[in-house]
């Protein structure tokens, strides 16, 4: 090889790197620690509108603030949807057309789709958790034949992971009254000597010896129907409701995939205060969140937390002091992401360049090592760390 | 010529007379009624259109859920819209049982026994507009409304040798007061397979007749005004010799201390395995009067054993709720099951080929996963997802020399196979025998199968009354149906309605893999008051009050350190009688059978 040829060929290396370098890329990065691709993902979804200059201002949302600062804000992402439906389908799916309407499944697999078939999961590994009833669970899979029903997530909703389908029996019934610790401590006892009379029998192939009752899973269940969740009271009550279910989802089956979607920012529509009070209170379940990954040992330090919206809002409040969504302003178009956890290279600062809602499935996809083929999205490999 | 046509015309008209009589006597004769009557575009115009426009349209008209109705479009007016949309909505009335019509649950309050539906609409039964779509979906005319069939209890249970009066006296015209110009037709519409009893008067309001052996009865009638026939109604009638036990007091000793462990472990199992739920206290001790074995050959031809059956292969499928089966064969099907005892492999088939099934499981890589999974046991093959990738994309697909053109043809062809029905009937015999001698009895389950009718009946006998069966030692997780069952007869001690079951599974279902949601369950039921327990200071014999419920739930005696461990949190501040069943019915023994 000449030397005329070795140079034109390092150029064109150094070249190609740089190009791959995204524009505002090239500050200082922060030391990278822990694993470089996440075990679980937990996708957040700040429904019903929320402009991305209110997202990162650490007045109205302290605590995802704090996480934008330990962790990777990318900002100036364009959507173009014409709703928040769209918004969320689009995001969910990577479609960058219109997606089949609100009334139906959307016509492209979800993200959840592909995470349980590119894994292979069971459907309690991959989770969709909605701040509304039933209706709202049409984001949760697709009519595509090639995925589908089938492949869904396990849904849950404002109701509760367990309570929405135990409704009427509750109703019916009355709740369980609390269980004090003694009691726990005292059915543990009666209940060990069940099993010791179990294992005299011989176990039947594919019954465990002992047959372990996952008490922590009763006591988040048993939780979750005591804490009254139907009478949720505050200024995002249905969103509080999804924290709540979402926190059981967790804390029960630590899923690799849980998309939590919340909705209470469309009070906006009728008052920027109250559209205020909704973020901070949803600032509080994120801050909760933190705290529950941090407090589980499986989901510690390997799980990556996506706080992202899917509409943003107009850029000044109309007659009633409400903010709609109709200006096309930046405010109404372009939104922010903030990613905390494994998977995006840390760096300080933003950065600058313009992506699309629809990129998130792609990117999602690439971090937990799925393919996405239907997902229109441009994959924002520039901002992840190399896989290990 | 005509001396020798004549004999022979004689016997061909007594052969067709004595065939017409047979096939009019025998179990499942249909007489030569019309069917019931469908629904009434005129009705639907003047009566139910406003309703459905005024609440239905702006979901279902932009395409929401699976009623979907004509949108607006240039030149439709609105009789002709009226028009599409009757046809839409008729497709979602089942005339021959009404009550159970997609549409009418859609919109019937779920606290009134609706189904789940997004968008609400909802009617209470005592509105005036529930009786609107009652009579709309019971094919009610502008000029007529039908008559409906009124039985009371939809099934009861008497002694062999008794006689058994049916009433059917309170069914109504829903246009007249008087009930003088109603016409009755009876029909035997399953019986035990040994048995030939015919109905003497098929026409009567009262109905009498004398069964003529043990098992199962199934009657239906159908009721008439002079214009159309309502749909019918059926009563299940259970032959068995029975002792009459006294009924403990709600929350007492039950008695169950007189019963010989080892039997009452075998009754239990009879009961857990093929009615998916525990017996009763006083059905334990007349059974074990009448005897473990008679138990065994009778068990079988109850009907609450085909109705437990069919419920855990529509669980299995997830035909419920909403996807409830529709076809009348599948309506039909439990009814059958203790009287004609089809194979395993019929029985699923009838299911599989139910339009919910298809609903359920939609064409494309969800109906292959159902395939492979629910009907083989194994994740679907490559071939098996192209051909759902194909079928789905409106192709056509060779399978052997069959050109498969829809998702209904293909699961035609796979239910007719044999692998299908040796699949159906090695699930069917594990329910009763532990894997490894399940597999060992399918050869020999597959010959009963192919022998003369009977066969299979007695093999399954025959594996209910082995030493195998009887003495096994081995014990096997409930699934969750027969979990849910089991709490709800050994703590509210009643059976759960159909929607009590639905909403609980589904329930259960979100929380996949553990039996924690079933703790909860329990916990619940127990708190809520409805279950029948004495207060602390009550219970004047602690020891025995604990070994009887010992008895109930897990079917022995206690240990002396379980006596122990368990009179210690009866009597302990954060425990006491709640909390000492709670442990039971939450233990991990219980979670087995």
């Amino acid at each position: 090889m000449t030397r005329l040829r070795r140079r034109l060929l390092c150029c064109t290396c150094l070249a190609l790197a740089l190009s791959a370098v995204p524009a505002g890329n090239a500050l200082v990065q922060a030391k990278e620690t822990g694993p470089a691709r996440p075990t679980h993902v937990v996708l957040v979804v700040l429904g019903g509108g929320v402009r991305a200059r209110d997202m990162l201002d650490a007045k109205k949302m302290p605590k995802l603030a704090a996480m934008a600062e330990a962790g990777r804000v990318i900002d100036e992402i364009r959507a173009e949807a014409a709703n928040g439906y769209e918004g969320v389908a689009r995001l969910l799916t990577g479609a960058a057309a219109p997606v089949a309407g609100p009334e139906t499944h959307p016509d492209r697999p979800t993200l959840m789709e592909y995470v349980r078939v590119g894994r292979n999961l069971p459907a309690e590994k991959v989770w969709y958790v909605s701040f509304e009833g039933e209706d709202q669970l049409r984001l949760a899979y697709s009519t595509h034949p090639a995925f589908g029903a089938g492949v869904g997530p396990a849904v849950a909703t404002g109701m509760g992971a367990f309570g929405e389908p135990l409704k009427s029996f509750l109703d019916r019934l009355g709740r369980p009254d609390p269980q004090p610790k003694e009691a726990w401590t005292l059915l543990r006892g009666l209940r060990a000597r069940s099993r010791g009379a179990v294992s005299s029998y011989l176990p039947e192939a594919g019954v465990p010896a002992g047959l372990p009752r996952s008490e922590r899973m009763e006591r988040a269940l048993l939780e979750e129907i005591n804490r009254r969740s139907l009478l949720v009271r505050g200024p995002a009550p249905r969103d509080e409701r999804a924290w709540r279910a979402a926190k059981t989802v967790l804390q029960v089956h630590r899923p690799i995939l849980t998309v939590i979607r919340l909705g209470e920012a469309e009070q906006a529509q009728k008052s920027e205060a109250q559209y205020e009070r909704v973020l901070w209170a949803n600032d509080a379940g994120l801050g909760r969140l933190r705290g529950w990954i941090a407090a589980d040992r499986e989901l510690k330090d390997r799980t990556l937390v996506v706080v992202v919206s899917e509409l943003g809002r107009d850029a000044t409040p109309n007659e009633r002091g409400g903010l709609d969504q109709a200006d096309d302003s930046e405010d109404h178009r372009e939104l922010a992401l903030v990613a905390f956890g494994p998977g995006f290279k840390a760096k300080k600062g933003r950065v600058k360049r313009t992506r699309r809602i629809e990129d998130v499935c792609a990117t999602l996809g690439i971090l937990l090592g799925v393919p996405t083929p239907h997902a229109e999205g441009e994959a924002w490999t520039p901002y992840l760390r190399e896989a290990d | 010529m005509a001396r020798s046509t004549l004999p022979r015309l004689t016997l061909a008209i007594a052969l067709g007379a004595l065939i017409a009589l047979w096939a009019d006597r025998g179990a499942g004769a249909r007489p030569n009624l019309p069917p019931p009557p469908t629904p009434d575009h005129d009705f639907y115009v003047a009566n139910v259109a406003p309703w459905v426009e005024a609440k239905c349209v702006e979901c279902h008209r932009a395409g929401g859920g699976a009623l979907r109705l004509t949108p607006p479009r240039a030149g439709l007016d609105d009789a002709a819209r009226r028009k599409l949309d009757f046809e839409q909505i008729a497709k979602f009335v089942n005339p021959m049982a009404p009550w159970e019509s997609r549409l009418y649950l859609k919109v019937l309050d779920p606290g009134d026994g609706g189904d789940p539906h997004v968008g609400g609409a909802f009617v209470r039964m005592d509105e005036p507009e529930h009786d609107t779509l009652l009579d709309f979906v019971s094919g009610a005319t502008p000029k007529n409304l039908p008559p409906e069939v009124y039985l009371g209890e939809d099934s009861f249970r008497v002694k062999p040798g008794d006689e058994i009066t049916l009433d059917g006296r309170d069914s109504y015209d829903r246009d007249r007061e008087d009930m003088e110009n109603l016409a009755f037709y009876w029909t035997l519409k399953a019986q035990p397979p040994d048995s030939i009893v015919a109905l003497s008067d098929r026409r009567a309001s009262r109905l009498q007749f004398k069964p003529d052996t043990g098992g199962s009865y199934v009657v239906e009638l159908r009721v008439g005004d002079g214009k159309v026939w309502s749909a019918p109604r059926s009563i299940a009638i259970e032959v068995f010799d029975y002792r009459k036990v006294k009924q403990a007091d709600p929350g007492g000793i039950s008695g169950l201390e007189k019963v010989e462990s080892e039997r009452l472990t075998q009754i239990r199992r009879l009961y857990l395995d093929v009615l998916g739920r525990p017996p009763t206290p006083p059905e334990a001790i007349s059974d074990d009067r009448i005897g473990v074995k008679r138990l065994a050959e009778t068990i079988l031809l109850r009907a609450e054993a085909g109705r437990a059956w069919y419920e855990e292969v529509t669980v299995r499928f997830g035909l419920i709720g909403d996807f409830r089966p529709a076809s009348d064969e599948a309506r039909d099907l439990p009814l059958r099951i203790p009287s004609a005892m089809p194979s395993p492999g019929e029985v699923e088939r009838v299911l599989v080929l139910d339009p919910s099934f298809l609903r359920r499981h939609p064409p494309g890589r969800s109906l292959a996963i159902a395939i492979g999974e629910l009907l083989f046991g194994r994740p679907p093959t490559q071939a098996e997802l192209d051909t759902a990738l194909k079928l789905a994309a409106g192709e056509s697909v060779m399978r052997g020399d069959v050109e498969l053109t829809s998702e209904r043809q293909w699961l035609r062809e796979i239910t007719a196979e044999e692998d299908f029905e040796r699949a159906a009937l090695a699930r069917r015999v594990e329910r009763f025998l532990p894997s490894g001698d399940a597999r060992r009895a399918v050869p020999k389950a597959w010959i009963a199968l192919r022998e003369r009718k009977g066969a299979w009946r007695r093999f399954q006998i025959e594996v209910l009354q082995s030493p195998r069966y009887r003495k096994r030692k081995t014990l096997r997780l409930k699934d969750d149906l027969t979990y849910v069952r089991s709490l709800f007869y050994d703590l509210l001690e009643r059976k759960p309605t159909e929607r009590e079951l639905a909403a609980l599974l589904h329930a259960v279902g979100q929380m996949p893999g553990d039996s924690a949601p079933l703790a909860v369950l329990a916990k619940v039921m127990i708190d809520s008051g409805e279950v029948p327990l004495p207060l602390l200071v009550r219970i004047k014999d602690a020891p025995r009050w604990l070994k009887d419920r010992f008895l109930r739930y897990l079917g022995r005696r206690p240990t002396g350190g379980e006596l122990k461990a368990y009179g210690e949190a009866l009597l302990h501040p954060q425990g006491g009688v709640e909390l000492v069943v709670q442990a039971l019915v939450t233990s991990p023994e219980y979670a087995c059978r």
